[in-house]
């Protein structure tokens, strides 16, 4: 028995209950240094249908966009898609879904399952750069917490700016000759088809959670392949080659979070068991090294609708050799400020990302209006900073490319 | 015989006061703590689910609707329970799961689900004064406040539109809450405050109101109430579309991975 989405929320636990929902929103940001060129600008529409019963649900969503800047990211693209049941204490979620771990704000530490779409880098928000992948997440509950293992069977890769793309950073290995991928890692950016390499390209994730009175605690394992190739720089016949690899991962994470008064505590480390390091021309051959990545963090509601995240955090190359592209340590700290006003129609949001040792920062300002329900205009402003000259971080190439932007978003 | 009509009058006297003693021991006079754990412990069957709206009007008489649907059970003298947001439509899927502790000394345990960042992350279980998704209603009007965080004192009892209340004081025991006091109006016959008034140093800030209490499925369920905010000039309805007692709702929808689902099943 299908009842309209009107009804959806009024039967509870009886037959099929149907929804359907969505957002229009219109983007824009412009360039405030000269040549104050668009940075973004795009009208986009997300289409959600869900229904579900006692035991089962599904749920799609599909976004149709025009992208007025990067004209390859313009059309329709199935952006989740799942269904899922659970029996007791058992839950399954089969389809293209979005998982994300950890507990962070502003850094990835655990959080790898779903890859990113960096097209349009800051311009997005973080949660609008997720990529579903295509999975099996089974979930079994205990009283203390529950044991979770995702079975993803095609590799995903993450989306890094192309050329036309005014956060494209240049790459590094265009002036060499590029050999193939190896035949024994899945085919970056095309994909596959689904099942044509069997389990080859199959990632898998296991995560024990613990839910206590007063605090949480996870543990996980990833075994999945990198984000992104690395190039791999080979001589042959005195001619710097590149070829681009796509090596496996193996991530173990820690999560833990703690309230204490009006603050909550939480910390996260994923440590990286020989991991593929992008190194420049003059480092042949793969490069592996273990990486070390964690964060301890604050969030405080100290009432008034105000809220606050400060967080720190690290990221460690051991054993460093010299021709590494990355630094072999990088910090961060990040702070957020956030207060609702007028009844929760205004929220005026700060924010600041700054890298201690390379001072390079950005500092982003926004306010998020609702005149009524449903309807939310944003505008805002980002401000990089560039920091000591010689040192490489990660928002010092950005320094010429400050922004303001706005968004009009309508719900329905 | 005279002798005995004059005895009469003492012994209708030692009477009374016999049967005066006898009442006074069979209801003795409530205080006012032992009078809000009655409210607090009112009968409302092992479990409960529901709807709620809430109507939000602004001194122009311009209205914003809220929905949420919730499901509460008890454990023992504590309490589970889910809050999942309908409306408005950019809020929509957002969930409150809390463990609220009978013990005032304990935090409760709160987790919030985020749909836009599908993350369920762990938040302060501290009592709250901020004001519930811009309504009049603060988080612990909404259910959040123990009996011990005020301290109550018994009044009078007075009836209002005809039914007997007891009249009690409440003072927060600390004073990291937005008011100074509260005056209290509990109706007897059914264990609920069918009206409050909130106090602080410049006056009466808000007024609560029932406005519709029946007894439902046998239990005293309040389906209308009202908050009038009088600085503001700002009005919150809140009404319970549906409600279900003792449905045996399964414990795993109480569990901080079922939280996720952003939705009740």
């Amino acid at each position: 028995m299908l009842s309209s989405s009107a009804l959806a929320g009024t039967s509870f636990f009886n037959g099929l209950d149907t929804d359907f929902s969505g957002f229009i929103e219109t983007r824009h940001g412009i360039q405030i240094q000269s040549p104050n060129n668009t940075q973004a600008s795009e009208t986009w529409m997300r289409l959600e249908g869900s229904g579900y019963t006692n035991h089962a649900s599904f749920f799609t969503a599909l976004n149709i966009s025009e992208n007025h800047l990067l004209s390859h990211k313009s059309g329709l693209l199935l952006h989740e898609a799942y269904v899922d049941t659970a029996i007791g204490n058992l839950e399954l979620r089969v389809g293209r879904q979005i998982i994300i771990w950890g507990n962070s704000d502003a850094t990835q530490i655990t959080d790898r399952i779903s890859p990113m779409d960096q097209s349009e880098y800051i311009t997005r928000n973080f949660d609008e750069t997720r990529m579903a992948v295509d999975a099996l997440n089974l979930k079994y509950g205990t009283d203390c917490g529950d044991t979770q293992f995702i079975w993803i069977p095609r590799y995903r890769q993450a989306i890094r700016p192309t050329q036309e793309s005014p956060w494209y950073l240049g790459d590094i290995t265009r002036n060499y000759p590029r050999l193939p991928q190896p035949d024994s890692e899945p085919e970056s950016q095309t994909g596959t088809t689904f099942f044509d390499r069997g389990l080859a390209d199959s990632e898998l994730a296991l995560k024990q959670s613990f839910f206590f009175t007063g605090w949480d605690m996870a543990l996980s394992h990833f075994y999945t392949w990198q984000d992104n190739p690395v190039y791999v720089f080979e001589k042959i016949s005195g001619v710097t080659h590149v070829r681009p690899r796509v090596t496996r991962q193996n991530i173990t994470g820690l999560e833990f979070s703690k309230p204490f008064g009006k603050q909550v505590f939480r910390t996260e480390a994923a440590f990286f068991w020989k991991d593929a390091v992008q190194t420049r021309a003059n480092v042949t051959g793969l490069l592996k090294r273990d990486r070390l990545k964690w964060l301890m963090g604050l969030d405080w509601y100290p009432g008034d609708l105000w809220t606050v995240a400060l967080e720190y955090s690290e990221s460690h190359i051991l054993s460093p050799v010299s021709g590494m592209v990355e630094p072999s340590v990088r910090r961060q700290i990040y702070l957020r400020g956030s207060k609702k006003l007028f009844r929760e129609k205004l929220t005026l949001n700060a924010a600041v990302y700054f890298d201690p040792y390379v001072r390079d920062s950005l500092v982003r300002i926004s306010g998020e209006y609702c005149p009524m329900d449903d309807l939310v205009l944003s505008l805002g402003s980002d401000i990089f900073t560039q920091g000591v000259e010689d040192r490489s971080g990660n928002f010092a190439p950005y320094d010429n490319r400050d922004q303001i932007w706005a968004r009009l978003k309508y719900y329905f | 015989m005279n002798r005995h009509i004059r005895s009469l009058p003492c012994l209708i006297l030692c009477i009374g006061i016999f049967i005066e003693s006898i009442q006074a021991f069979a209801t003795p006079q409530l205080t006012g703590r032992e009078i809000m754990i009655q409210v607090d412990q009112a009968e409302d069957g092992d479990d409960r689910k529901s709807h709620m709206e809430m109507i939000l009007t602004n001194h122009r008489g311009k209205t914003r609707i809220r929905k949420i649907a919730t499901a509460a059970k008890d454990y023992g003298p504590d309490v589970k329970k889910i809050m999942v947001f309908q409306k408005p439509l950019d809020v929509k899927g957002t969930a409150f799961l809390t463990w609220e502790y009978d013990n005032m000394e304990r935090d409760d345990d709160k987790w919030l689900y985020m749909p836009a960042l599908r993350k369920v992350r762990r938040i302060s279980g501290k009592s709250n004064n901020d004001y519930f998704m811009g309504s009049d209603f603060t988080y612990d009007d909404m259910g959040d406040r123990s009996v011990d965080e005020d301290t109550h004192t018994l009044l009078e009892e007075v009836e209002i539109q005809g039914i007997a209340c007891w009249k009690i004081q409440s003072t927060p025991v600390t004073d990291d809450v937005n008011y100074t006091k509260r005056l209290l109006w509990v109706n007897k016959a059914a264990r609920t405050i069918i009206r409050a008034e909130y106090f602080d140093a410049q006056g009466l800030i808000k007024t609560f109101t029932v406005e519709d209490l029946r007894l439902h499925q046998g239990f005293w369920t309040v389906f209308a109430m009202r908050m009038v905010n009088h600085r503001e000039n700002h009005t919150t309805d809140l009404k319970i579309l549906d409600m279900a007692y003792d449905t045996g709702i399964s414990d795993t929808i109480f569990k901080v991975a079922a939280v996720s689902r952003g939705k009740l099943r």
